[in-house]
């Protein structure tokens, strides 16, 4: 008996050498995030890369046991960096629409959102078209968000203004540069929450029709089967042993999946 | 075959065809296949399906409505804390939480009052505009109150609202997943319960056709198996084969039961005498050796009877061989009356019986039995129209006293039979050594016999017979001598009964007839004649179809005329069958040989045959001569012979004179010729053709 339990104990050890040395040979998985798009990922004030899409990256790396090697890229960067292959994943909060399918992998939904407009109090909007009516609109760059409110014109003096993150459309609200921003809802609430979101709140109800509502993906280097399985499988598993939930609980005041 | 294959199953149904059963089973089989596999499939895919219902494949959607009843639940906790929050920025917060998840799409499937739902963020929205106004610097504690009241009837029927959303979404994930799980344990039920019964029905089936294995196949087998050793041990019987229950194990039965029957008839065949239905010599011995090792084992007898019918061969050849036939018959179902059903009788072929009496304690039981076989063959008997008396000669040997194999108990028990038949007939006899002894000097005299007849170690004597009236040889009897090889010189009437008994007289007269016509013509050349010379004619030789043509041969090949010889015929032998003897000797003497009745006086002659026998001569037995002169009842026959004899024309040879006064009497008497040693013993050729030669120099009557 003591024979076998040495035994086994020694065939653990060797496993988990083995296993440890699979880890080192196997390259780094390069994971994007954006940067300043609080609550999902921004920098803290002591320089360290935190949020619920980086959390959220590494129980990924840690249930495929590789290592992550994050790296920030503005949101318009995400889908031409990972369909070149420079970037293996991405937390980008990236909606799945027809065109980016076309480019990048798209993995299990990881959370949903719908789209706001956001302005200061008091405003009222009956229809999106009306939106940017004598009123100045930002949006992020490359967004599925700016993409939908190109189909209207501007008028009365109204403009249509795209930033590079969801931080700059928020610091644009903050500094007048505009009336209203049109940025996903889930992004919107932390800003609104805090003191600099005051005296804004959401104007008109959130909006879910024409994709600018529905579920949140990580993009993937496209053709790597084995990969996307791999993450795939992580998140599920994530999602399912209530871990996806734990973060959530960190970031935001209910679910959001 | 096929007609009579139903009679032993009596059954009015019939035994089934296994053969039609095999196709019929078979097709059942594959149906039976079939359905397990249809089971079977639809079992795992059934299982399947629960696996994926109950597990991994139902985590997510039960994961995704508890999350939307959890995120109700908040939407009504934040509900509540904005309603009483004292700070403004949290009760914003709480606020905007409120509106964003109001649309979120954790809730779009949540519910069909979708709107229900959403209306949570004009509330909030409504609410909102309520609590700034109540909040603003200067409102009246009055109207702050109406103002709260507000808020709080809004909330009120909101929450109410999304509390019977969350309880109706909470019972409907629990009814669904009661739903699962209800189907699970029931379909986990009917599996269970069609394994179950596929699992019985199976061992049913198994069950079933064990037995119907164990009925049509291995029982029949067996009892078959059982029936054919109990036949090989000798103890069973056909019938005993089992009732086949198929037409198949039918057919085998009654091959078996017809290959049986006809090894039994073969057997039978082998073992038995078709005409008597008696066992025969292969059945004898069989039950010779059988009795012989019971006799060993229980320390006690066999007594081996060897039963020969005295004269049957009479009754063969004045009867015919049916009637011979009939009379075996006869005696084979009067033996078969005598003994024990344990004891053995077979007929060895022939007229000859054996009868082996088995485990022998008393030997006076034997004597018994073998005087009950003698009368049982006493009995008188009818065959056809003639009444025949019949006897049987019985020789006894026992085992192991007088010989311990069946070859030596048969040889034995022969020598004692013809000890009886020698004594007289009709008669039993047990074995003794001395017999034994007596039969081996015969055995070895009538060897050394049949070399003397190869090597011709006989000679002939000669003995002169003398007209009475004259005093001069008329003839010369030739008598036969055997001169051994050491010199000894054999008598007749020690060889001559064994030369009968071996068959060995018929070479030997034709030699002595041969020889004696030789040696007559010899001398007729030397101008001793003329002269007879008589030879003995055996009774083999008579009863011999050729003896008149081989007596015209040797004549012609010796030149004699046929009135130089003279044939000797016992009175016995001529009387054994008068009628036919009488033809022959009427052939003979038509031939002109002389013919003359030997031993006359010594058999039961019938006078009536006597006058019809076409004989020239009678020879008057020397017993009569020997006393003729003090016995006055020899005298009587002597002359009553005499007279007879020449009242029929016959001349009359008298035997044995040794005396001067025989010679005168039989001269008185009126007797035609004289032989004896009065006048000259049995001479060699030499010394008789010196005689021959000194009566021809000298004329006149010899002393």
């Amino acid at each position: 008996m003591n024979c076998l339990t040495t035994l086994l104990s020694r065939l653990g050890v060797s496993l988990m050498l083995l296993s440890s040395a699979w880890g080192a040979w196997a390259n780094d998985l390069v994971v994007a995030v954006t940067p300043n798009s609080r609550p999902f990922s921004y920098t803290e004030t002591t320089g360290e890369l935190t949020g619920f899409n980086v959390e959220l990256a590494q129980a990924m790396c840690a249930r495929l046991n590789r290592r992550c090697q994050l790296k920030t890229l503005l949101f318009p960067a995400i889908v031409p960096e990972v369909a070149a292959g420079r970037v293996d994943v991405a937390f980008g909060n990236m909606l799945k629409t027809p065109e980016r399918e076309k480019l990048v992998a798209f993995s299990v939904p990881i959370w949903r959102s719908t789209t706001s407009f956001v302005g200061k109090t008091g405003q009222t909007l009956a229809e999106p078209s009306q939106a940017m009516n004598g009123r100045r609109l930002c949006v992020i760059s490359g967004s599925r968000q700016e993409s939908f409110i190109s189909a209207f014109k501007p008028a009365h003096g109204g403009a249509l203004q795209a930033h590079p993150s969801n931080q700059a459309v928020i610091d644009a609200l903050v500094a007048g540069a505009c009336e209203l921003g049109l940025i996903p809802t889930m992004q919107a609430l932390p800003f609104l929450r805090s003191d600099a979101g005051r005296s804004f709140g959401f104007v008109g109800v959130p909006l879910a029709q024409d994709g600018l509502g529905g579920s949140v993906h990580v993009v993937l280097r496209p053709g790597d089967s084995a990969l996307l399985k791999g993450v795939d499988d992580a998140l599920l598993e994530l999602i399912r042993d209530g871990t996806h939930e734990k973060i959530t609980r960190r970031y935001f005041p209910f679910s959001i999946l | 075959m096929a007609s009579g294959l139903w009679t032993h199953s009596g059954g009015a149904q019939g035994p089934i065809s296994l053969r039609r059963w095999v196709v019929r089973l078979s097709v059942a089989f594959l149906g039976l296949i079939l359905m397990a596999a249809v089971v079977l499939v639809t079992v795992t895919l059934t299982v399947i399906r629960l696996a994926d219902r109950g597990g991994m494949g139902a985590a997510p959607a039960l994961m995704e409505e508890l999350r939307a009843v959890g995120n109700i639940e908040r939407l009504i906790a934040l509900g509540d804390q904005f309603e009483v929050e004292p700070d403004v920025q949290r009760m914003r917060a709480a606020a905007l939480s409120m509106q964003a998840l109001a649309f979120h799409p954790s809730l779009a499937r949540l519910t069909d009052n979708q709107s229900g739902i959403q209306a949570t963020f004009g509330t909030i929205s409504d609410m909102l505009v309520l609590r700034d106004r109540s909040l603003q610097v200067g409102m009246q504690s009055g109207e702050r109150l109406a103002l709260e009241d507000q808020i709080h009837a809004l909330w009120r029927v909101q929450r109410g609202v999304l509390t019977q959303i969350a309880d109706e979404a909470a019972v409907r994930v629990v009814a669904a997943n009661t739903a699962i799980a209800t189907e699970i344990s029931q379909s986990a039920k009917l599996i269970l319960v069609a394994t179950v019964l596929g699992a019985l029905l199976g061992l049913l089936a198994c069950v079933g056709i064990v037995l119907a294995i164990r009925g049509f196949f291995v029982t029949p087998l067996l009892g078959v198996s059982d029936c054919l050793h109990a036949l090989r041990r000798g103890t069973g019987d056909v019938r005993e084969l089992p009732a086949p229950r198929s037409q198949e194990m039918a057919d085998v039965v009654n091959a078996i039961r017809d290959l049986v029957h006809a090894q039994g008839a073969l057997e039978h065949l082998a073992l038995h005498d078709p005409l008597t239905g008696l066992g025969n010599r292969h059945a004898l011995e069989t039950r010779l050796e059988q009795a012989m090792a019971q006799a060993r084992r229980e320390r006690s007898r066999v007594a081996l009877m060897f039963i020969d019918l005295d004269r049957f061969k009479a009754v063969n050849d004045t009867l015919g061989h049916a009637q011979g036939d009939e009379l075996l018959k006869i005696m084979a179902s009067r033996l078969a009356a005598c003994v024990r059903e344990t004891d053995t009788l077979v007929r060895l072929g022939g007229d000859e019986f054996i009868l082996a009496l088995h485990d022998v304690t008393d030997v006076n039981t034997v004597a018994v039995v073998a005087q009950k076989v003698v009368d049982a063959a006493l009995q008188p008997l009818q065959l056809g129209a003639d009444d025949v008396s019949s006897s049987v000669s019985v020789g006894i040997c026992l085992f192991p006293d007088d010989a311990t194999d069946s070859g030596d108990l048969m040889k034995k028990a022969d020598i004692a039979m013809y000890h009886a038949k020698a004594r007289g007939r009709s008669r039993y006899q047990f074995f003794s050594a001395e017999m034994d002894a007596a039969v081996n000097d015969q055995l070895r005299l009538e060897s050394a016999l049949r070399r003397a007849v190869e090597r011709c170690e006989f000679v002939l004597h000669y003995q002169p017979q003398i007209d009475a009236r004259s005093g001069r040889i008329m003839g010369v009897e030739a008598l036969i001598r055997w001169q051994r090889d050491e010199g000894e010189l054999v008598p007749p009437s020690v060889f001559i009964p064994a030369a009968e008994s071996t068959g060995l007289i018929v070479p030997m007269g034709e030699w002595v007839l041969k020889t004696a016509c030789e040696t007559l013509s010899e001398w007729h050349r030397q101008g001793l004649g003329p002269l007879q010379v008589a030879v003995n004619i055996s009774a083999c030789q008579f009863s011999q179809p050729s003896l008149v043509h081989r007596v015209a041969d040797v004549l012609a090949g010796c030149q004699l005329p046929a009135g130089a010889l003279e044939l000797e015929v016992t009175e016995s032998v001529a009387m054994e069958n008068p009628e036919v003897a009488i033809a022959i000797l009427r052939e003979l003497k038509r031939s002109g040989v002389t013919v003359s009745i030997d031993d006359f006086g010594t058999g039961y002659s019938s006078l009536a045959y006597l006058k019809r026998l076409p004989i020239d001569r009678l020879k008057l037995d020397r017993a009569f001569v020997k006393d003729i002169e003090t016995d006055p009842n020899d005298a009587a026959i002597c002359q009553a012979c005499v007279s007879l004899a020449h009242s029929l024309k016959l001349t009359v040879v008298a035997e044995g004179v040794e005396t001067e006064r025989q010679r005168d009497f039989l001269l008185g008497l009126g007797c035609d010729t004289m032989q004896g040693f009065l006048y000259s013993r049995p001479l060699p050729k030499a010394d008789m053709e010196r005689l021959l030669r000194a009566q021809a120099v000298a004329p006149g009557p010899q002393g």
